[in-house]
């Protein structure tokens, strides 16, 4: 059996358990912090989605050990919160200037159009853009948006494979 | 649009007309010259004489399968390298995957868009096309940084390989040259030193850059000692010149003499030195303009900037940044790998020839990690690099990609 294993973050337990319902159709476990779900291709191949609420200052976890399990991150923040973006950024510093892994991160909007963007929401007071890391909205209860934002998860890894 | 001889010839092989029209109007318009048949067989017993730079076949046809095509033209030498895709109306993931085994460049499952098949067409033609200029780069040669790779390794790396290459190395504004006759050191050139002096002098260097240009090399041998002999020498030098230069500030510090004029108390080495000291000098001038050999300079350097004949100026405070960014540069590249690399290449050079088969079996590792389409027909490479730590092929990501949508 061959499993990929991918963390999703975000400050709020519900936007990751939205997403991985969204991917997964339901929950297998849940606690506190931690909720997993199972994404299963066929027989012999799976995705294990692990939702992990941080709270500020998480910064500081193994991050690195974590790193060398998972094939990615997929990042979460309310896009109509700036709060949450700015206590967001620094784990999304951490990911996308520590580690080779790739990163999404996801703008959570509530519908399905796309808002615009501000200028100030790259680089320098932004997100860091690398080749390891891409941003997209999404809106993470809806099914369709949710497996749209993981195909392009999926893409930027065949990417780095063919690179 | 491309000359004539450029375009890419692309050769469907399906007898359903309704994906094979729209596929080939969408790639014709692409540019590519698109040839369609329907008969399997024909293209089986045609092998031979197949000229294609892509092939698109359907697996299953009534008189043929696709995998008995794909492993005739894989036998044959003239067409092993030629770039494969199934198209497949299977959509077991057992067939995907034995497919996928076989070494075939793409799968594609009808119903299929149409512009999806020619974006991976045209992805797929772009990598070759990457490769084939990556694998004709290595071949003609590679350049790089010398605080990652200095002459002991180029050298110990073109014995290896028993390579004839024209070394090229650049430090500060100097550039050296070194000829390397079927791997060995036979000629250098470094402004007007004597030829292995010049080799010893750039052993030393460890900022600046390096080009390896292989080709025939046919020059007189002025160099009489053997790689193993210099690189003695060399690494012996590298470990006293490390040493001494780590008392000493960064070799591109402007110095000047100091208020002590005793100058009775030097030998007449040292006198001729700080002589040469007449104005503002970077202490590597100070090296290159003496007519000692670098390390006794360095050497002698380091005796009178000990004894306070010596001092640094004012001008380093506005290169400081510069200084340090090298000083870091250095101690990131001594700290880690040094001590361990002069060990291996020490080891390996005298032990060479008791050990052929080590030095065999890493000859034999870098070919396999050559890119090889005309043996293998996959893709470079089907895993992520090992750094990241995954364990999923591209095939696995191509299914997963494929259940998400």
């Amino acid at each position: 059996m061959r499993i990929g294993e991918v963390a999703i973050i975000s400050y709020n337990a519900k936007e990751n358990e939205d997403f991985i319902k969204s991917i997964c159709r339901k929950i297998d476990v849940k606690n506190e912090n931690l909720s997993f779900g199972r994404f299963e291709v066929n027989d012999q191949l799976a995705l294990h989605l692990y939702g992990i609420t941080i709270e500020q200052g998480d910064e500081s976890l193994s991050w690195d050990l974590i790193s060398k399990k998972t094939i990615g991150y997929i990042i979460i923040f309310n896009w109509d919160d700036r709060r949450i973006f700015e206590a967001t950024k620094p784990t999304i510093d951490l990911f996308v200037n520590n580690f080779e892994t790739s990163v999404l991160i996801i703008g959570n909007i509530k519908d399905k159009i796309d808002p615009p963007i501000p200028k100030k929401f790259f680089q320098p007071d932004g997100i860091p853009l690398s080749p390891n890391s891409r941003f997209t909205f999404c809106q993470v209860n809806n099914s369709e948006d949710a497996k749209k934002a993981m195909v392009l998860f999926v893409n930027m890894l065949i990417e780095k494979i063919s690179l | 649009m491309e000359d004539n001889e450029n375009v890419k010839k692309i050769l469907i092989i399906d007898n359903d007309n309704s994906y094979t029209g729209p596929l080939r109007n969408a790639l014709s318009k692409k540019g590519y010259d698109v040839v369609c048949w329907d008969d399997g067989q024909k293209a089986i017993e045609q092998a031979k004489t197949i000229e294609a730079d892509l092939l698109i076949a359907e697996v299953e046809l009534p008189e043929y399968n696709g995998h008995t095509l794909y492993k005739a033209l894989r036998a044959r030498s003239d067409s092993k390298s030629i770039p494969f895709i199934f198209l497949s109306s299977q959509k077991r993931v057992d067939d995907r995957i034995k497919c996928m085994e076989l070494g075939v460049d793409d799968y594609i499952t009808k119903p299929f868009y149409v512009e999806e098949v020619v974006a991976r067409v045209q992805a797929l033609f772009l990598e070759i096309s990457q490769q084939n200029e990556e694998q004709s780069k290595t071949e003609k040669g590679f350049s790089g940084n010398l605080t990652e790779m200095n002459l002991v390794d180029l050298i110990q790396t073109l014995e290896l390989g028993k390579k004839s290459a024209l070394l090229k190395l650049k430090h500060n504004s100097t550039l050296g040259v070194v000829y390397v006759m079927n791997g060995e050191v036979v000629d250098s050139s470094l402004e007007d030193l004597p030829p292995e002096r010049a080799v010893l002098r750039m052993f030393t260097w460890t900022i600046g850059n390096f080009s390896v240009e292989i080709m025939p090399v046919n020059r007189e041998r002025t160099i009489q000692r053997s790689n193993k002999e210099l690189m003695t020498i060399g690494l012996r030098r590298i470990n006293q010149w490390e040493q001494i230069r780590q008392e000493l500030p960064p070799l591109n510090t402007i110095v000047t003499k100091t208020e002590v004029n005793n100058y009775d108390q030097l030998d007449d080495e040292e006198k001729e030195i700080i002589s040469g000291v007449n104005e503002k000098k970077m202490i590597y001038e100070i090296i290159e303009k003496s007519r000692f050999d670098d390390l006794k300079a360095l050497l002698i350097i380091n005796k009178l900037y000990k004894k306070g004949y010596l001092q640094e100026t004012n001008d380093n405070y506005f290169s400081n940044a510069d200084n340090y960014l090298m000083r870091f540069k250095q101690n990131a590249s001594r700290s880690k790998t040094t001590k361990e690399r002069v060990a291996s290449i020490i080891s390996n050079v005298l032990n060479k020839s008791g050990d052929e088969n080590r030095v065999e079996e890493h000859l034999s590792i870098e070919r396999r990690q050559l890119p090889d389409r005309r043996s293998y027909g996959r893709r470079r490479t089907d895993r992520l690099p090992e750094s990241n730590h995954i364990h999923l092929t591209k095939t696995d990501l191509l299914m997963i990609r494929e259940r998400l949508s």
